[in-house]
């Protein structure tokens, strides 16, 4: 019977000892009678001397305005204070995070206090991220038509539907759930590899943000913001905050990782997005991407390169005897020119490769997941599409070639310019080689 | 690491443990919660971070059995030894 007493008594005394909140009790001038360990957890770094003697004393830092908080309650009990918080930024070490406490004082008669201390910094924290995501959704959701807010799991799938998105997209739950995220994206347009790709983006940088054509279930498009923003599971910010340990053991069964991803309808501010990126990234003659728009893409692609190599190559081609067409039909049939070979080359090539004009008469392709044979399969289409072509301009019959130097990836590569530097050594061989044709980097042209 | 290897018998007297329920069980999370600070805890772990050994003496208050009782803990870990040791002096 003792030796049950006994181990009761430590079970109880176990318990209190282990209680994740703290727990005080004190007689009504804040003297501590009964403390716990978690209160002498929070309550110690927040001493300048040493000891524990006086509730209102140890938190005279903080919360200076208890003991007249006490003072003030003249009923004989009752909820003295419930959950008031208190920044925690004096006296604390620098390397800590900024603690929140919040304080609970219940006065059980006229000679005891009971009081509550939980540690609510991560709690506090979330609650302030809300407010900051709040206010910026306000934000920006202000003049748009329509938005779809979805989860997505770690690997860009959708685990489930809602309202907003059969709304926006005409998409059904049974069309949707278990699918890549790429379903809310023109086929032509997008690849897995692309959809990773923003993942990625959005884990590192914390969201990705762009704006796109998407397409709805029947097939229409409309232009489109999306966010993809990674969605933290709490045992992360446990690691990172180095949460106390009691709090932990409420966190173990937290939500896997994995995403959030917001589309908006943004078709009526599409015209004058378009106008905008119109003038800032695309070629004002031919109307495809301009050379600091193909250099910004192309660095964002030799960067998820270097995290993941996949098949990427690039075609730079150059209209042949150029100067010669100017020289003998005008200007304006060499911008005809150009325009044309813009065109063609982007007719020959898919939606997702980017063709800027980034020099005169000097073109850019670079092509996604494709390696040195399709890049040079691509090649091949180009010049047999311009050279089988006659063009009639300004009462002109005009035949032109280009030449191409194709050039895929490689490690050795660090960015765009290197790229490009071995791209257009090949070119340079084609030229010397006879021109109308194209050559490979780092092999003998054909 | 960090799971309690001696107990002795004054401190399981006074904290109320047997200690048989603190062998082996880790010392911050469910010993001594109290000490999961950057007082006590942290001095620890900074300490193998940087591998420098630690001999410091730190007023304290401990709450054996909900009594808050003032103590001076002395920290000590040494670098290449399998053992960190707190030392818990009363009666100041």
């Amino acid at each position: 019977m003792v030796d049950d007493l006994a181990g009761e008594y430590e079970a109880l005394l176990q318990f209190l000892y282990m209680a994740p909140i703290g727990l005080v009790q004190t007689d009504i001038d804040g003297a501590i009678t009964l403390i716990n360990p978690k209160s002498a957890q929070l309550l110690l770094p927040l001493q300048k001397t040493a000891g524990l003697d006086n509730l209102f004393g140890a938190l005279e830092m903080v919360a200076p305005e208890l003991r007249n908080l006490v003072a003030g309650f003249t009923a004989s009990s009752g909820i003295v204070c419930d959950n008031v918080q208190f920044q925690l930024s004096a006296g604390l070490n620098d390397t800590a995070p900024a603690k929140v406490l919040a304080i609970t004082l219940i006065k059980i008669d006229q000679r005891r206090l009971m009081g509550v201390i939980a540690d609510v910094t991560l709690s506090a924290k979330r609650e302030q991220q809300l407010r900051q995501s709040d206010a910026w959704f306000n934000a920006i959701l202000t003049g748009v038509n329509d938005y779809a807010v979805l989860p997505l799991s770690v690997d860009g799938t959708i685990p489930y539907w809602n309202q907003s998105v059969g709304r926006l997209t005409g998409f059904d739950a049974a069309a949707v759930i278990g699918q890549p995220y790429e379903i809310f994206f023109p086929k032509t347009a997008i690849s897995s590899q692309r959809m990773s790709d923003y993942l990625h983006e959005a884990d590192e940088s914390g969201w990705s943000l762009r704006e796109d054509w998407c397409s709805r279930a029947d097939g229409t498009r409309f232009w489109a913001s999306f966010m993809l923003a990674p969605v933290e599971p709490f045992s992360d910010i446990i690691k990172r905050d180095r949460v106390e340990t009691a709090a932990k053991a409420s966190f173990q069964d937290a939500a896997e990782r994995g995403y959030a991803l917001v589309i908006r309808d943004m078709s009526d501010r599409r015209f004058a997005t378009a106008e905008m990126l119109q003038a800032n990234f695309s070629d004002y003659l031919t109307g495809i991407a301009n050379r600091r728009s193909f250099f910004d893409s192309a660095d964002l692609e030799i960067k998820r390169w270097h995290r993941f190599p996949r098949p990427l190559s690039l075609l730079a081609i150059d209209a042949d005897h150029f100067k010669k067409i100017n020289d003998s039909f005008g200007h304006s049939v060499g911008d005809t020119v150009l325009r044309n070979l813009a065109h063609l080359v982007v007719q020959t090539v898919r939606d997702i490769d980017i063709v800027a004009r980034i020099g005169g008469e000097e073109f850019a392709v670079l092509l996604m997941g494709a390696d040195e044979v399709a890049a040079t399969e691509a090649a091949e289409r180009i010049l047999y599409g311009i050279a089988s072509q006659v063009l009639h301009i300004e009462g002109h019959e005009i035949r032109y070639t280009v030449s191409i130097g194709v050039c895929t990836m490689t490690a050795s590569m660090a960015n765009t310019t290197d790229l490009l530097k071995e791209a257009d050594k090949a070119l340079y061989i084609a030229k010397n080689a006879g021109r109308n044709r194209l050559a490979i980097a780092g092999k003998p042209s054909e | 690491m960090g799971n309690v290897c001696r107990y002795n018998t004054t401190e399981s007297k006074l904290a109320g443990l047997a200690e048989s329920t603190v062998l082996g069980h880790h010392l911050f999370d469910v010993v001594a919660p109290c000490m999961n600070n950057f007082m006590v805890a942290h001095q620890f772990e900074d300490a193998l971070e940087h591998s420098r050994n630690l001999d410091a003496v730190i007023d304290y208050v401990l709450t054996f059995r909900m009594r808050p009782q003032r103590v001076k803990l002395r920290l000590l870990a040494q670098q290449g030894t399998e053992m960190r040791y707190i030392l818990v002096q009363r009666n100041l």
